[in-house]
């Protein structure tokens, strides 16, 4: 018989197999003995345990019966059978199984013949021995195999959720337990965030406050429970028999998560003499939850970076569009500019009607695709269809569009191409064809009577389709696309007609901040095609008189006629200010009719009036023509602004003056659209300055912390206290500086106070305040009064911080013992102030850029002063700020109108 | 005798400050308030160590350290600023260390030990 072939078809089969107890009949036979029991010797336990036997009798002992170890260890040799608990009077010898000096188990055998058998007991120890050791380091390789899983599943797993389910199913399989799960701290609960072979009517709770009985007992590291009884208090979350339980906590970014528990050792095949988690499997636990710690540190971190990554991303891009809309915004602005300058620039009522579609399809334009003219015929209440540009179709858009962008490339200038290109550009072919002549009845039209009648740009997409259905048949009939704008074309009195654009072809979505924009070009448009229409009118009039040939009567008319139809108001005064003439225009805008008015005196229409009436007595005497830009009268509540044109009237010698033409073009559109200009390059400056101000403030903060800090140290030196103290007052006095600079700058125009003063007085009051530094720099300091008393009606403390910068600005740029001179002058209407400093001289390039915000040459200030400067005298008072520089030195001077604006 | 450095800054507070805590520390301090002054200073005197403002009218620190370190190769030079965007570009100058100036001059101060190995 081979002892170690048996030994091992023992350890792989367990009891089922019968080999121990053919082992115990050889041990039998060999000994010469009647009966052979094997017990082995359990050392978790301290017992023995049969394990076979040589007589069939004991075959329901075999696994069960069990010795403890004392009862063994008292009795040498022989051993009554009753005394180790079995039914029989026989007595049996105890022959040790032994590997060296470790205590494998013992052999009793009955009545045995034979007494050496030393040599056939240590084989069958040594059999058990190594066998036993054997297996044990194939399992343990076997585990470490499977430990090696969680080295690529550690690596490989990007998502959470996998991570738990996968460890558990590691964890089951390394340990050999018939369940585990995990338990998560969240706040003041535990949940049970995964688990795995476990039914689910088995689990009883879900979620736990934290401090019961199980959680409270685990806090940190790895534990083995042998004989988990109630008082563990598992049970109330699960309804499962417990024989061994090992439990661990895990960690995330170095705080306790939650923990891992793993339930029962499973039945494995083969001898076991302990079926409960041992030393291995705690540390075999503990990496495995150490390396889940890792993975879950790892994991969240990439998480939330993940998450910091798209916030990050979302951020730019929301950025970016801002920024984008806003630059789409001011070009298109710039368009309506362009567009309106290039239709007033031609005569040729087509060429009009061209360049306003071009510029509503250029790229460099408006862009859209497609772009219908409709105009009004007042009489019959229709809009009738006279020019379509845009692509045809689909197929022809791409082409198309390129040659317009190729061509619109070849131009510097974008009115020059409007011009040109609407002279060159064939409307009468492509879609044109397809609407003119086409009549559209507005009266009761959902859409075109609001845009005619009402004046309204109109915003059509499919809902409104959907809601006015087949009323709006004839315009989608023609158009084929369900989102598109009308815009009327406003003249002075009425609508001209509209304009209907799409996006037919290339889908572009149509903003609101476009339908804004839309609107000014709507009325600069409808003027523009007024103005010419009133000149063909003119031109068909003189078409018919040249016929007449009365050359005399027609050139009389027609002076007469480009008097009364001329755009621009039209009034002639003689010297002592009598009214001679009072144009069609003039009765439009004023309001008076020319009968009353020729004869009449000017000043007697109002305050207004009163400047106009000086200025033009003005030109009596200098003989020159004087212009006025942005001049404002209120007309009915409304603020309209006028260029303002006085030119000498000759006698016809030309030998003097017999009075003075005054015209007064209204500029109020132009005027309107440069303040929303200003106003949007004031928001991007504002962006800008955002950073300058953190950088501006940082120096000062720096300073002012470092000597606090050295105020620390030095607390007992009074002497260098002072001094600190000194330096940290002064910069304070910079920071606020700086800080009521940047306020003063971006604060929305408030409501000016106008007093009447004298300029001269607030002179030397600011001067006052600078006696200080002037005298420390030994400066020369002169004052030129024009008059003595030089009275303006404006805000004086807006006036007076004008003053102060210039002359802060002129102290700064002097060098020691050099000169200031401040020098006013009554200019009539307006009064002017200059500054003048001995400094070096401010080179051109700079000249052009030193009224710019943040544009600053000194190692101290915010750049802003001149600006703020500018703001004051140009946006407030209507003036005027400039620079003049050579080598004597520097003058800044400003204008304002002496009788406020 | 302590080693020497020249603070380049000019803002006349920032350039006390500057100096009162690298005097402390032991060295010997001079001043110079623009680029021009610290070219016409580091020529007539041999200085250990540079700090210069980057922002300042005038020649800028960015160029002043390119020319200090054509006059001397090996010169050590910390340039200053407030500005805290710069440092991505540091690699591509010709300084030693850069610093945000802050209310701290710790790193300053550790920076400049670490430089002359004090």
């Amino acid at each position: 018989m081979d002892l170690f072939l048996k030994v091992q078809e023992f350890l792989e089969k367990g009891y089922k197999s019968k080999a121990m107890n053919e082992l115990a009949s050889f041990l039998a036979n060999n000994l010469n003995a009647r009966k052979v029991l094997i017990f082995l010797y359990e050392p978790m336990r301290e017992l023995f345990r049969l394990v076979g036997a040589s007589s069939d009798e004991y075959e329901n002992h075999i696994g069960k019966h069990k010795i403890p170890l004392q009862k063994i260890e008292s009795s040498e040799g022989e051993i009554e059978l009753k005394d180790l608990g079995f039914d029989s009077e026989e007595k049996g010898k105890i022959l040790p199984l032994k590997f060296g000096e470790e205590n494998l188990g013992f052999i009793l055998a009955v009545d045995p013949h034979i007494q050496n058998s030393t040599d056939v007991l240590e084989k069958v120890g040594g059999a058990l021995r190594f066998l036993a050791k054997y297996r044990y380091l194939e399992e343990s390789v076997h585990k470490y195999q499977l430990m090696s899983r969680f080295t690529t599943l550690f690596e490989h797993t990007r998502d959470l959720g996998e991570l738990y389910t996968r460890v558990l199913e590691v964890a089951v399989d390394v340990l050999e337990a018939e369940s585990a799960m995990i338990w998560e701290r969240e706040g003041e609960e535990y949940v049970l965030r995964s688990y795995k072979n476990l039914e689910e009517d088995i689990i009883l709770r879900r979620k736990v406050e934290a401090d019961h009985t199980f959680f409270s007992k685990f806090k940190e590291g790895t534990v083995l429970i042998l004989n988990p009884d109630i008082s563990l208090g598992l049970n109330d979350l699960i309804d499962l028999k417990l024989k061994s339980i090992l439990v661990s906590s895990y960690r995330a970014n170095d705080e306790i998560k939650g923990l891992f528990v793993v339930i029962n050792k499973k039945e494995r095949k083969g001898y076991r003499p302990f079926k409960k988690f041992d030393d291995f499997d705690v540390s075999l636990l503990a990496e495995i939850t150490r390396r889940f710690s890792l993975a879950l540190s790892r994991l969240e971190y990439y998480e939330r970076l993940k998450e910091e990554v798209e916030k990050l991303e979302e951020l730019r891009k929301r950025h970016e569009k801002l920024i984008e809309v806003q630059r789409d915004q001011l070009m298109k602005m710039e368009t309506v500019y362009n567009v309106s300058q290039a239709m007033r620039s031609s005569y040729s009522l087509t060429n009009v009607y061209k360049i306003l579609l071009l510029g509503l399809i250029a790229n460099r334009g408006f862009n859209f695709d497609r772009a219908l003219l409709l105009l009004r015929d007042t009489k019959r209440q229709v809009l009738i269809g006279k020019l379509w540009v845009g692509p045809q179709d689909e197929k022809e858009a791409e082409s198309f569009m390129e040659k317009m962008r190729q061509r619109s490339l070849k131009y510097g200038d974008i009115v020059q191409y409007f011009r040109e290109e609407a002279m060159t550009f064939d409307a009468s072919s492509g879609l044109t064809p397809k609407i003119e002549g086409k009549i559209f009845h507005y009266k009761g039209h959902p859409i075109l009577e609001r845009a005619v009648l009402r004046k309204r740009i109109v915003y059509v997409n499919s809902r409104i389709i959907e809601s006015f259905g087949e009323n709006l048949r004839d315009i989608l009939d023609i158009l084929e696309t369900d989102e598109f704008i009308v815009m009327p074309l406003v003249g002075r009195w009425d609508t001209l007609g509209v304009v209907i654009m799409d996006n037919r072809f290339t889908k572009r979505s149509i903003s609101d901040s476009d339908l804004e924009i839309l609107k000014l070009l709507s009325e600069s448009a409808g003027l523009a095609i007024e103005n010419i229409m009133n000149y063909e009118e003119l031109r068909e009039k003189t078409i018919s008189l040249e016929r007449q040939k009365d050359l005399i009567d027609y050139l009389r008319r027609f002076s007469e006629s480009i008097l009364q139809n001329l755009d621009a108001v039209v009034i002639v005064l003689d010297g002592g200010g009598k009214i001679l003439e009072w144009n069609k225009k003039a009765e439009l805008v004023f309001g008076y009719p020319r009968e009353r008015m020729i004869g009449s005196r000017l000043e007697n229409l109002g305050a207004e009036f009163e400047n106009i009436l000086a200025v033009a007595l003005k030109v009596f005497e200098t003989k020159e023509t004087i212009s006025m830009a942005n001049y404002m009268f209120t007309m009915e509540r409304e603020e309209k602004y006028f260029d303002i044109r006085f030119s000498p009237l000759w006698n016809p010698s030309g030998t003097h003056i017999d009075g003075v033409i005054i015209t007064f073009e209204d500029v109020t559109d132009r005027y309107k659209m440069e303040q929303e200009r200003k106003r949007q390059e004031k928001l991007s400056a504002l962006g800008e300055m955002a950073a300058r101000v953190a950088h501006e403030i940082r120096n000062p903060i720096s300073v002012i912390g470092g000597f606090i800090k050295r105020m620390k140290k030095h607390i007992d030196e009074p002497e260098t206290l002072t001094r600190y103290v000194e330096i940290v007052l002064n910069e304070l006095e910079r920071l606020e500086r700086i800080v009521s600079e940047i306020l003063e700058f971006s604060r929305e125009a408030k409501k000016l106070e106008y007093t009447e003063f004298n300029i001269n007085d607030l002179v030397r009051e600011v001067y006052t305040l600078f006696e200080d530094p002037i005298s420390k720099k030994n400066i020369k300091f002169q004052f030129d009064t024009g008059r003595e008393n030089i009275t303006v009606f404006a805000d004086r403390i807006r006036i007076k911080q004008v003053l102060i910068n210039l002359i802060q600005n002129a102290i700064d740029a002097t060098p020691k013992n050099g000169n200031i001179r401040i020098k006013t002058e009554d200019m009539f209407e307006r009064v002017r102030v200059s500054v003048w400093n001995s400094g070096s001289s401010i080179p051109k390039h700079i000249q052009d850029k030193i009224f710019q915000p943040f544009f600053t040459t000194k190692i101290q200030g915010t750049g802003l002063g001149l600006s703020i400067c500018k703001k004051i005298v140009e946006d407030e008072h209507n003036g005027s700020i400039w620079v003049e520089s050579d080598e004597e030195g520097t003058s800044f001077i400003f204008e304002i109108p002496k009788k406020g604006v | 005798m302590g080693k020497r450095i020249l603070i380049v800054e000019d803002e006349p507070n920032m350039r006390l400050l500057i100096r009162e805590e690298l005097e402390e520390e032991g060295y010997d301090v001079e001043e110079a308030s623009n680029g021009e002054e610290a070219l016409e200073k580091f020529k007539e005197a041999e200085y250990d160590l540079v700090t210069i403002d980057i922002e300042m009218p005038g020649m800028n620190g960015l160029e002043l350290a390119g020319r200090i370190r054509e006059m001397k190769k090996d010169a050590k030079i910390i340039l200053l600023t407030a500005y805290s965007h710069y440092k991505g570009d540091l690699s591509s100058w010709a300084a030693d260390a850069y610093i945000i100036k802050s209310m701290d001059f710790q790193e300053l101060k550790d920076t400049v030990n670490k430089l002359l190995s004090k």
